[in-house]
Parts: structure tokens; sequence; C-alpha cells
């Protein structure tokens, strides 16, 4: 991860069971909600997801 | 024959010139105010930077900026964006919210900004003259170096001064986190990069540096030793070149393992666990200690 903003990263995954790559972006909320967009590299296909830190 | 080698003679010193990390030491010819001090630490009390907070304008537009006495800034443009910042050494600013870390340097003893991005800043001062000048932003001696043995020891500190190739540059630490805003003065250029580290044992770390101002990326390893000192090894991915590397680790930061979630970058914000859900599938995303590097796992059943 690395941070792009005050509350912002991207995140690069390079899968260690296929040869998946993914570049993801997030926005961290201060009650740990986490928005963002992600697309594989290789397809380009684009997709949004959540999570929650802890 | 003969032109060949003066053609192979000016190649390699073009190559210097443009790449002068990697060359042999130049003089850099600074311009350095006579009254500020070459390097930000070296009267052992703090580092003397320029007084600029106050009305600034960019292109007529009003901008400003306030500073406090432990160094830190905020930059108003003439949209009403506001960006935290700091001093990255007496003549460079860093407006860290703006295009993932706007680079500025100060000249015309303070009085004038140039932005990486182009656009440049000119003091207004006031009638009275007052203003301007320069303030020393003291080092709290609490942030003595005071390094333990390393991976999870805060032992990362908040400011590297650094050395490679004849060359030095200032390490600054966003924060307690483990990326760093670099800048280099070569040749009286500024090559500048972000650098992020990731601990590698009790007491090593590798550093991946990605340039902002040009395209080098470089892998860095380092030692890290209770005193402070650092001693490693690089390598320019582009072209394999290998060197070696030195550097001393100013001050102590505790870095946070924690589950409470600050303001934003550099407050622990990244957390121990992402629990994370795309297109349906759900993932456990497990930090390596305090790094930025996270091992994930995905259920995934066809």
């Amino acid at each position: 991860m690395t941070w792009t903003g005050s509350d912002t990263v991207s995140i690069y995954r390079k899968d260690t069971s296929d040869s998946l790559e993914v570049d993801y972006t997030a926005t961290i909320g201060k009650d740990g909600s986490v928005t963002g967009a992600g697309k594989v590299r290789s397809t380009g296909l684009a997709f949004n997801w959540t999570a929650s830190v802890r | 024959m003969r032109f060949s080698r003066r053609l192979f003679l000016i190649i390699v010193s073009v190559f210097v010139l443009l790449f002068p990390p990697f060359g042999q030491h130049l003089v850099v010819a600074g311009s350095m105010p006579s009254n500020m001090a070459e390097h930000p630490e070296s009267n052992g009390q703090g580092f003397t930077v320029w007084s600029i907070g106050g009305t600034w304008t960019c292109d007529g537009k009003p901008t400003s900026i306030t500073q406090d006495g432990g160094g830190n800034l905020v930059f108003t443009n003439e949209m009403g964006s506001r960006s935290k910042g700091r001093f990255l050494n007496t003549e460079t600013v860093i407006a860290i919210e703006w295009e993932g870390g706007l680079h500025g340097s100060v000249q015309d003893g303070g009085k004038t900004i140039r932005w990486a991005n182009g656009t440049v800043w000119r003091r207004i001062l006031p009638e009275s003259g007052k203003g301007g000048g320069t303030i020393t932003i003291p080092i709290n001696p609490n942030d003595s170096v005071k390094l333990g043995s390393g991976g999870g020891s805060g032992s990362l500190g908040v400011r590297w001064d650094e050395r490679e190739n004849g060359f030095s540059g200032v390490w600054t630490r966003r924060g307690t986190s483990d990326v760093f805003d670099a800048v280099w003065d070569v040749n009286g250029r500024q090559v500048t990069a972000v650098l992020t580290m990731t601990w590698t044992g009790s007491d090593t770390v590798s550093i991946y540096r990605k340039d902002t101002s040009d395209s080098l990326e470089v892998d860095y390893t380092a030692t890290i030793g209770k005193d402070g000192s650092v001693t490693g090894s690089g390598k320019v991915r582009s072209t394999g070149l290998a060197f070696n590397w030195t550097a001393s680790v100013k001050g102590n930061t505790e870095r946070p393992v924690s589950n409470i979630l600050g303001s934003g970058r550099g407050s622990g914000l990244l957390g121990v666990r992402w629990d994370e859900r795309e297109n349906g599938f759900s993932g456990v995303w497990t930090r390596r200690g305090t790094s930025d590097v996270f091992d994930a796992v995905w259920d995934v059943q066809c």
C-alpha cells in the first residue's frame, strides 16, 4: 500500500497462487470503513470493493 | 577508432550529467543564503527555514500559508483547497495532500515558491515590513536517537540523512508511516522521490524508491544499527547498476501497531487486518507488522 492522500491509498496486488495482478484504490473513513475501485491488469476488468479496517 | 573513443567519452559524460546520482561527485553550486545553515540540523538546536506564513498570490489571486513553530505548514491555494505540509529541507516544502505530495522550491529569500506543477506563488509582505526572515524549528530532545532493536521498535526515526554516490539526500518520514519523502540536491537540480520501507528482519529493511522528478526506480536494502547508523546497498531497476550507501537516522518514533483510526496518513490508519469484499467474495488481509505490506487470502468457490 502507498499513501496517495490524507485518507487514500493505492494498493498493488500480486497473487502468489496464480498470476493475477490488480490495482486498487481506497478511501479510508475515520470509522475504518473502506471503499474503493479495482482494476485487473490483464483484462482491464474494473470493479468496486469495500473493506473494514481492524 | 579515436573518433569512437571520443564519442564514447562524450556519451558517458552526458550520462553522468543526466543521471548524476550514479556518476562521480560534482560540487553543488548551491544558492543557500549566507544566514542559513547549509545543513538543517547543523546548529544542533534545530534547523532554520524561511518564515513563509502569511499572504501569497498565485497569478494575482490570493493564497496563504500558515506556519507554526513546530514546522507544520498549511497551504491554501487560489481555489480555497488546503493541504498540510512541511519543509523537507531549508529550501524545499511539500504539500502532502496535493498531487500525491507536491514539492515547492522556496526561493528569493522566502518570497517565491516555485511548485513542481509549474505554478508560482509570490509573497505579499505587509506595509510594516514585518514578516519574512527565518525561524528555527526545534528538534525535540526526546527525538534524540534512541534506536531499538528494529522490527517494531520504532527505529525508523523521523528523518534520514543519506549519502549515495557522492550525493547527499534528506529522507523525511510521513508521520509514523513507512513512507518517506526524499530529496537530493544534484548539481543544483532537485531530485525527489517517494520511498516505501518494509521490515525484512529485526534490524533490516527493504526500500522501494520511485522518483517523482523523473522515472527512476531503485531498490535499497539497509541494516540499521542501534546508534542510528545505516549501511546498505542499492540497485537501479532499469540498468541493474549496484552501489553502496549510508545514512544516519534522526529521531525515534514509535511505530503504531494499532487499531485506532486517526485522521489520515501516518496515524496508524492501516490497522492490522482488513476484512475485504469484492465481486461477491470475502478476503482477509493481514498486515505484516506495521509495514505497508499485507498478506491476503480469499476463499473462492467456483
